[in-house]
């Protein structure tokens, strides 16, 4: 278990884990419902003042600033651990 | 093709050693957990008391109804949208392939609440609507992110086709058109209907996010009832069990089309 099988199973689910983690770091915009003063919450607070809903549109290039690279690093991490599957 | 085989092998999911598929196992499982939660949470039986009134059942109904609704009407429409999205995606010329690139990539990468905001705030207020501009924002925003992530899910079904299939359809006489309408698509389909109806479940779940803008849904409802109640955990129980209930209609509705569609072609 500890070296055969769960080092493959890693390797081999390495995209779809990728992909969760990245929507969790898009799923904490959440907690703006719950008055946490995340990126989100603060953004609705500068669109309140300015009445600018484009506001957003920079928030979401943050979004993107942030799960761009994220996808990049699942990317990496995946090139670099599928070697051993693609030599079944 | 080998690995087709495979796929196929594990699809068919072999019971477990007491004779009970994962489906069962699991569907046990999330009755016992809703069975134990009360106790684990040490809910206070009379704070169910208002439960026993019908007008309460009434109200709780018309948020399951919107939800309902909403769900159905961006499912529907999403789809034609998630096929133009892959095919465009999939298109040789740059001009149709940047922009679904940037489309996909873009509506995926932001957070669904951001999306939901930012088409609620741009929602001119005089437009002539039939519905309030909160359940056409929901709809519009859950519309377009369910068809990003579907075009995603539509593409690698493409994708997995053999590319045999397509050429075999063309040297039948087809048109490209035609090739992908009557071949590749409907084998694409078939291929990725899981994925898609678990985006579908999942869809319905985030109408709840509607809260947000002050849509008057099925969570909202919850909430409405227990600041009158004062009785948080027990109202967002039953509110709970509603979603639930709704998505495993949908889950056993989806489980029949596959079983009445056409084999698994193997």
């Amino acid at each position: 278990m500890r070296y055969v099988l769960l080092p493959q199973t890693f390797a081999a689910i390495i995209p779809p884990l990728g992909s969760v983690f990245i929507a969790l770091i898009k799923n904490t915009a959440l907690a703006s419902t719950i008055a946490v003063p995340e990126l989100l919450y603060q953004s609705q607070l500068v669109e309140s003042r300015t009445f600018n809903p484009n506001i957003l549109i920079v928030t979401g290039l943050m979004y993107l600033a942030i799960t761009i690279p994220g996808g990049l690093l699942v990317n990496l991490l995946e090139s670099r651990f599928s070697i051993a599957r693609t030599r079944r | 093709m080998s690995i087709d085989v495979e796929v196929g092998r594990l699809r068919a999911a072999p019971p477990a050693a007491h004779g009970l598929s994962s489906r069962q196992q699991s569907l046990i499982g999330v009755v016992a957990l809703l069975v134990l939660l009360p106790f684990v949470l040490r809910m206070e039986p009379r704070n169910f008391l208002p439960f026993t009134d019908l007008g309460i059942w009434r109200f709780l109904a018309e948020g399951v109804l919107t939800v309902l609704l909403i769900s159905a009407v961006a499912i529907v429409l999403s789809l034609p949208l998630a096929v133009l999205l892959a095919l465009g995606r999939l298109s040789a010329r740059p001009a149709l392939r940047l922009p679904a690139i940037g489309f996909v990539e873009g509506i995926r990468a932001i957070p669904l609440l951001l999306l939901i905001f930012y088409v609620f705030l741009n929602i001119p207020r005089d437009v002539p609507a039939l519905v309030s501009r909160e359940s056409l924002a929901l709809t519009l925003a859950l519309l377009v992110y369910t068809a990003a992530i579907n075009a995603e899910t539509l593409r690698a079904g493409i994708l997995a086709l053999d590319r045999g299939q397509m050429e075999a359809a063309r040297s039948l006489g087809l048109s490209h058109a035609a090739a992908l309408r009557y071949v590749v698509l409907p084998q694409a389909f078939r291929n990725t209907l899981p994925p898609l109806l678990a985006q579908f479940t999942t869809l319905v779940k985030d109408t709840s996010l509607g809260l947000a803008i002050g849509m008057v849904e099925l969570l909202s409802r919850g909430r409405i009832i227990y600041q009158g109640e004062r009785n948080p955990m027990e109202t967002l129980y039953v509110v709970a069990l509603l979603y639930f209930v709704v998505n495993f209609i949908l889950e056993q509705a989806s489980l029949a089309t596959q079983r009445g569609g056409p084999a698994l072609q193997q």
